[in-house]
Parts: C-alpha cells; structure tokens; sequence
C-alpha cells in the first residue's frame, strides 16, 4: 500500500519537534525584544549617562550582566516548573509559601538540629516533593481547579512556614550555606552559582521538554486533554507529577532564597508565584495550554530582569517601576500571542 | 411551487471572493425564490460557507452582487443582514443555556418595563404567541438548558421568525437530532414555507435534500456548478456535480465472511450502569459490524465501554478467546484495541499540533528508548503513516488544524494503523468528510477487514451502515436489539428495531 518516496522526498517532511535552535527561532520575537531592550538601556544609561552619575559604563559590564542573571535565576528556575504547569492549563499559586516553608525548613534543620548541609539539602528537596505530591493530589484526584487547590495550600504553607520557627526568621552566619545564593565558580571569570543552577536547570527542562516521551505527553495533554485520554495518555497520574515537578524545583529556588539573604524567613516569597507566571508567559507559553518552550521561559525570565535593572540604573522610582513593568509585561504578551488581538487568530 | 414567471426575492449575481492564496468563489451565481426550501450541497471547501457568511454580511464579496426584491443590497455586517431578514442558524446554536426560553427570544432587545426593569411577562406572552404560531409546545418559561437539541433548535428557528426573518439559512440542521425530531423539524420547515419564508438548507445527507427540498444549488471548488428541481435529479447525478466524476458506488464491494471464520472479538452482556443496559455481539475475523441506531441510543457509550473510557460494571468480553480485563484506555488499547472518536475535534486531535505530534500520540513507546525520543523513528513512523495514508499535506510539521476534515480523520487513523490493532471502532468514521475522501477512508476499512482486523462502525447514515456493514447490530435505549445479517438489513428493517415499533419509518 505505501508506495516509496525517494529519501529526498522524505528529507523534506520534517516531523520533529523543534529542539533547541529552532524554538529560539521560535520564539524570536522575543529574542529581538530582548536585543532591543538591551540596546535601549545600553544607549540611555551609559552612552547618554541617564541617571549616570560617573562616566564609566553601568549596564553594559560584566559586573552587571553577571548581577542580572543572578537576580534572574530564582525566578527562572521557578517559571521553568511553571511553564509545565501553564502548559498544561493548570497555575500554581502556592510557589512563594514554598519558597519560605522550604527556606525555614532547611535553617531549622541546619541551626536548631545540626544537621550535615547536604543531609539539609536533600531533605529539603524531598520535601519539596512530597509537598507537590500534596498539591498534584488534590488537582489530579480531588479534581480541584489549579487555582483554587493551590489558594488553598498557598495558605497551608504559609502557615507551616510561620509554626515552624514561631513566625520569626532564622539567622545563619555560616558561610558554607550561603555558597548556594552568593558565592561564585570560577572558570576565569567568576560566575554566580546561582546562575549555573539556573542553566543546569534549564538544559535539564529542555532536555525532558524536547526530547523525552514525557515532553510530548505534557505538550498533548495541555492541546486536548479529552484526546490524550483516549490515545491512553494517563492525565491523572501526568498532573500529579507536574505539580510534583513543580514544587520540587521551587523547593529548589527556597534553598537558594535562604542561601542567598543568609535566613529562613517565614515571610519570604510572597509575589514569586507572579514574576513566575509573568516569565512564562512573556516567553510565549499559551495559558490556552500545549504551547509554549522552556527557551522562552528563560528568555521571558531574562528580559523582565533586564527591564528591571535597566529602570534602577536610569534611576526610576520604584513606584514607578511596578507600573512601567506591568505595562511592559502585558505589551509583551500582546505582540507574541495568540489570544484575540494581532498575533495568529485561532480559528 | 415555483412558477418560472415567479421573480426570486434573493439573487447573488457573479459573487467572488479571495482569501490570501484561495480563491474561495468564483462567479457564482444564486438565487431564491419566496417560499421554497434551496439545498445548497458542495463538499467541504466548495464555498458554501464563505457564500453563506458573504449574504449574512461576515464577509464582504470582492466581486457581484446581492439582489433583494429587485434591489441591490449590500451589508456592512451581520446586523444590516438581520434587519434585511436574513438569519442563520448555525450548526453550534448560539443561545445562553441559563436564560429562559423567553430571555433568548429577545436578548438585546428586551423589553423594558416602567422603571427600567425587564418586563420578563411581556416577553413569555409574545414568545408563547411566536411559538404557538409555529405549533410548537414549549413553555418560554423553561430554562433553555433543559430542553432537547431539538428544542433548542426550535427556539432559534422561532427566534429568527421573530425577527422577521424572510430568508432563514439551515446549516446542517438535522447533525443533533435524532429521526423523530427531524420529523417536527420537517413540519416546521413546512409550516415556514407556507408563511412565505424562504430557507436554504445546507446539508450532505442525501435522504434530508429528498425529503425537504424542493430545488437544489450545487458548488464545487468556489464556482456554481448547476441547479435544479430535486424531483429532476438523482443521487448519483447529485454525487458527480458535487465530486465532479461520477462515482458508481463509493462503497468497495464486500467479499462477505466465510461462515466458519473465527470470532475475534466477544462481548458478552456488557453493561455500564444507567449508560449500556447488556448487550451481547461477536465480531469475526475479517468482519465489519456496524452499529446503527438512533442519536443517543447508546452506541457511543457502548464503544467507550468497550475501550475503557467508560467503566464496565458487568459482563465480559474475550478477544481471540481469552478474556479481556479493560479498565482504562491504557489497558485497552495495550490489549490491541483501537478507537477512532466520533468528535475528531474535541476528542481525537490536538488541532494545534503537528500531524506528526498526533500520529506519534498512541506510539510514545515505538519512537523511544528508556523514555528518550528517537527522532529517526518518529520521521519513519510519520512518513509512512503520510504516505500509506495518502494524507494531503506538505509534511509532518503541519498542523492538524490547517488539514480538512478527510485528512485530519486519516491522520487519526495513521495513529491507530501503525498499532496495528486487532479491534477497531471507528464512530461516525465519515462525519463532515467529503465524498472523495469518504471512499479512501471505506477503502481503508475494507483493507483492515481483509487483514484480519475486526472493524466495528458505528454510524449514523444509513446508506453508510448497509454499504460497509457484513452484519448489522441495531441499538435502541441504551441496548443492542438485534444484529441483522447483510441479507436481511435495510433500512426498514433497522429503523423498525431502533424505533422499537412494528412502525418503520
């Protein structure tokens, strides 16, 4: 029945799905952006010296460039997790109250129990996990709304954050934790160990996104979940491991949280869950489900940090930067989707 | 009906129309006479849509005109149509499910009370009158979620009537009903005609354009092909002006099974609580069995039961003699179970997609290793799903979206093919798919059947079930009835066990 095609033919029918090159291409709107901004703040800062008080270059160093991917890699290993959950139509409101439950968590096995750091660690993640077992739970079989069932364990952490250290932040001077959030691996030039998390991350996300059975399953079920069911897609057990996924790596950025302000603070983290979900999908992740790459995520993660810096070194007020962010976000999102409005029309 | 003299009361002169790369109609000409029902047939893609969307004012023609009572017209959007008496009924109904009856009839033009309050009496008086004209029971009071399909149409045909509507355009206006209530849609098509409204009845079912209509237009790749009385044409003449060839009989001949072939697949009082009361059948090997039966007499339940997607609470079924233990689409489909949705939209793609993330769907562990894509496998796996399937497109990375209704159905197929399944349920395998692709796709199934495949189709169209099907199994009330050999199917004797009385249809 199948008559053959020369391999030229079948050279031609390109069926793969893109990997890393071509989601950059992707997403290259959001590249240019990204370019344009850093062209934008490179001009007014240090050629036109806005807010420049000296004369040497601010933005465009390697001191700064380091600092904002530093100050970018929480969220962005956050909104990595975060975009399996988008991807799948689902939200996880609850990332902050776990970013300070897991930070107190592992300053109190660290100062009050005396634990070896790297015991600490590993029962942090492990934590972190069994927590996003909680959350896929009540998602995949208590069939919640995403959005309310992560209300309400975004409350629940929260509150175990505060019991555990009776709602007082816990100190650590040690300088081995804070290695983690501040310190630097040097390969020439020092870079922040927070930022080689942040690409160990990202190349692992896009591994398992592009390359694995997994990936094609989230991307499936996120596109038609009535679909994925009846190719034997099993979207119960696919749930509990994204969110499982999910509040593992934001256990993840709660040890680099801690790590980095030398504390577990029970108040800490609140607002993570929106610069995430504002990553994700400034990296052109659909909240329509199925669409959307890790790449962006990051890209998305990166050109909201640069924008942030880019305002602090022009001097702008911080009241003024909320709005100016908000304003950009949502430009952002209108120029790249596909929502109503100019990108590609769903039909 | 239609004295020649008579001046039709809607003329579409030379309309054309061009999107970017498709040149949607070409010069086609239309018109409507008062008080007659106008089939207007073409396969998918022919224009009748962007025609029908051009006359309720979506789309504004590049080229011809639309003539009314004489006068030339032009809307500049659907409401300038409306108020020139023209209302569409369209296949999704566009009606608020929480409202009455009443509050539908009149959403965006209530009337308003003193106060300023919605004079709610006002509006179930006048709908009452609207509905009673029209001989229909329906109390305006009700809550629109709790009527029928069938109902639900009603109210927006007498929506429409309230509006005064002079032209009403039907598109597929039987796709939800079952036959009983096609019958009142019959009679109120009637009761129409004779208040002198004019409808234009879009469907592909051949048996509706006989049964309702009194003359029939024909497009064929965006250009008027032809038209004529429906009392002057046949259903092959019909089939070759939509097709453009003439087809003998799009169904391949059934070599018949041999009495002794194996029984593949057994099902043995299979229930699913208050959805599949107990039904029994066997498919042999090489056998095509279809199921016929009213909209909602549990055929598509039945499928599901037996995939998985819906739980079995009793009986048993057995595949080549052993006994199956089903429990979810997983299980079923590892057992070798394919199941082709009668939705291909909502259950079968993911439209936005690549037919290669489609096709590679229900084949995760073909193309991987220890969880790990192999990309040569995925290419070797679409490309012959493509090329064996003779899918239209320019390749793999297409979206299923962008495909017609023929081949997104056989990149659905490509999915289960390159299982190769040793069931098959295809549900309504030929909804919505053009005559050409029609006969691929029975070809396909006749092929699957000479493999060895038990293939089980359930359908809707008639013609369709006696055409395919080596034996017949009828469902009525969530129950098989009866299963008819080939010698003894036919229409009466399926509609007459469906029904459930001695009375055919």
């Amino acid at each position: 029945m199948a008559d053959k095609t020369d391999s030229a033919v079948r050279a031609e029918r390109t069926v793969t799905q893109e990997g890393l090159w071509a989601s950059l291409l992707k997403v290259n709107k959001l590249v240019y952006v990204l370019v344009f901004l850093c062209l934008l703040v490179w001009l007014l800062t240090d050629i036109f010296g806005v807010g420049n008080v000296g004369n040497k270059w601010v933005f465009l160093t390697r001191r700064n460039i380091s600092n904002v991917l530093n100050q970018v890699s929480i969220n962005a290993v956050i909104a990595f997790g975060m975009t399996l959950v988008i991807l799948t139509k689902g939200i996880d409101l609850s990332v902050g109250s776990v970013v300070a439950a897991t930070g107190v968590f592992l300053s109190v096995m660290f100062v009050d129990w005396q634990m070896p750091l790297w015991q600490c660690y590993i029962l942090t993640m492990l934590a972190g996990a069994l927590t996003g077992v909680f959350n896929g739970a009540l998602v995949a079989f208590f069939k919640l709304p995403p959005f309310i069932a992560t209300l309400g364990s975004l409350t629940i952490f929260r509150g175990i954050a505060f019991l555990m250290v009776d709602g007082r932040a816990k100190f650590i001077s040690d300088r081995s934790f804070q290695v983690v959030g501040r310190g630097f691996l040097d390969i020439g030039i020092p870079v922040p160990w927070a930022v080689v998390i942040m690409l160990l991350f990202f190349v692992a996300f896009q591994f398992l996104m592009t390359m694995t059975t997994f990936g094609r399953k989230v991307y499936f079920l996120g596109g038609n979940e009535q679909a994925a069911t009846l190719v034997g897609i099993h979207a119960k057990v696919m749930r509990l491991v994204i969110f499982s996924i999910m509040v593992f790596i934001t256990g993840f950025g709660g040890i680099m949280v801690a790590s980095r302000l030398g504390s577990g603070s029970p108040n800490i983290g609140t607002g993570y869950e929106m610069d995430a979900i504002a990553a994700v999908v400034v990296g052109g992740t659909s909240f329509l489900g199925g669409k959307g790459t890790i790449v962006g995520t990051l890209l998305g993660a990166i050109t909201i940090g640069i924008i942030a810096n880019g305002m602090n070194l022009m001097g702008i007020s911080p009241y003024f930067q909320f709005l100016a962010k908000g304003v950009i976000i949502l430009l952002a999102v209108i120029l790249s989707s596909d929502y109503a409005g100019f990108g590609g029309r769903r039909k | 009906m239609t004295a020649p003299a008579e001046k039709p009361i809607l003329e579409m002169r030379g309309i054309g129309k061009s999107f970017p790369g498709v040149k949607a109609l070409d010069n086609v000409n239309f018109h409507l006479f008062k008080g007659e029902v106008l089939a207007l047939m073409g396969e998918n893609g022919a224009g009748k849509s962007t025609l029908m969307k051009i006359l309720s004012g979506i789309y504004t023609p590049d080229a011809g005109a639309i003539v009314m009572d004489g006068k030339e017209v032009a809307f500049a959007d659907t409401n300038a149509a409306r108020d020139a008496g023209i209302a569409i009924i369209h296949q999704e109904l566009n009606l608020c499910e929480n409202l009455s009856v009443a509050a539908n009839m009149f959403l965006g033009r209530e009337s308003i009370g003193g106060f300023g309050y919605l004079d709610d009496a006002a509006a179930e008086d006048k709908t009452r009158e609207i509905l009673h004209s029209l001989g229909l029971d329906i109390d305006p009071a009700t809550i629109m979620a709790r009527l029928s399909p069938a109902q639900k149409q009603m109210v927006e045909i007498a929506k429409a009537v309230s509006q005064n509507a002079r032209i009403i355009v039907m598109d597929e206006p039987t796709s939800s009903l079952t036959s009983a209530e096609e019958e009142v849609l019959y009679d109120l098509i009637g009761k129409l005609k004779s208040q002198g409204v004019s409808i234009i009845y879009i469907s592909h079912k051949m048996q509706e354009i006989f049964r309702a209509c009194n003359r029939v237009t024909v497009l064929r790749d965006g250009q008027y092909i032809g038209d004529s009385k429906v009392c002057d044409v046949t259903e092959d003449k019909l089939i070759e002006m939509m097709v453009g060839r003439s087809f003998d009989n799009i169904y391949p001949p059934a070599p018949g099974v041999p009495a002794d072939a194996p029984v593949v697949f057994e099902a043995k009082d299979v229930t699913a609580d208050g959805v599949v009361e107990p039904s029994s059948f066997t498919v042999r090997r090489g056998e095509i069995l279809g199921f016929a039966g009213l909209v909602g007499s549990g055929r598509t339940e039945l499928a599901k039961v037996i995939f998985g997607a819906i739980p079995m609470t009793g009986g048993e079924m057995r595949l080549d003699g052993r006994a199956l233990d089903i429990h979810s689409c997983r299980s079923a489909i590892a057992a070798g179970i394919a199941f082709v949705p009668e939705d291909r939209k909502l259950e079968g793609l993911s439209l936005d997609h690549s037919i290669a993330d489609n096709i590679t769907a229900s084949n995760y562990k073909r193309v991987s290793s220890r969880g790990i894509i192999r990309k040569t496998s995925v290419r070797e796996l679409v490309v012959d799903g493509i090329e064996r399937l003779r899918i239209k497109t320019p390749g793999g990375h297409t979206s299923a979206r962008s495909l017609s209704g023929g081949n997104q159905q056989k990149v659905i197929l490509a999915r289960w093919l390159s299982r190769q399944p040793k069931i098959i349920i295809l549900d309504e395998p030929t909804r919505g798919i053009d005559v050409g692709a029609k006969a691929e796709i029975y070809a396909i199934m006749r092929q699957l059947a000479a493999d060895g495949v038990a293939v089980i189709m359930i359908s809707s169209d008639l013609p369709e079930v006696l055409g395919m099907s080596d034996r017949v199994a009828v469902m009525r009330e969530r129950k098989l009835v009866a299963i008819l050999d080939r010698s003894e199917a036919s229409q009466e004797s399926i509609m007459t066990h469906a029904a459930g009385g001695s009375k055919s249809a």
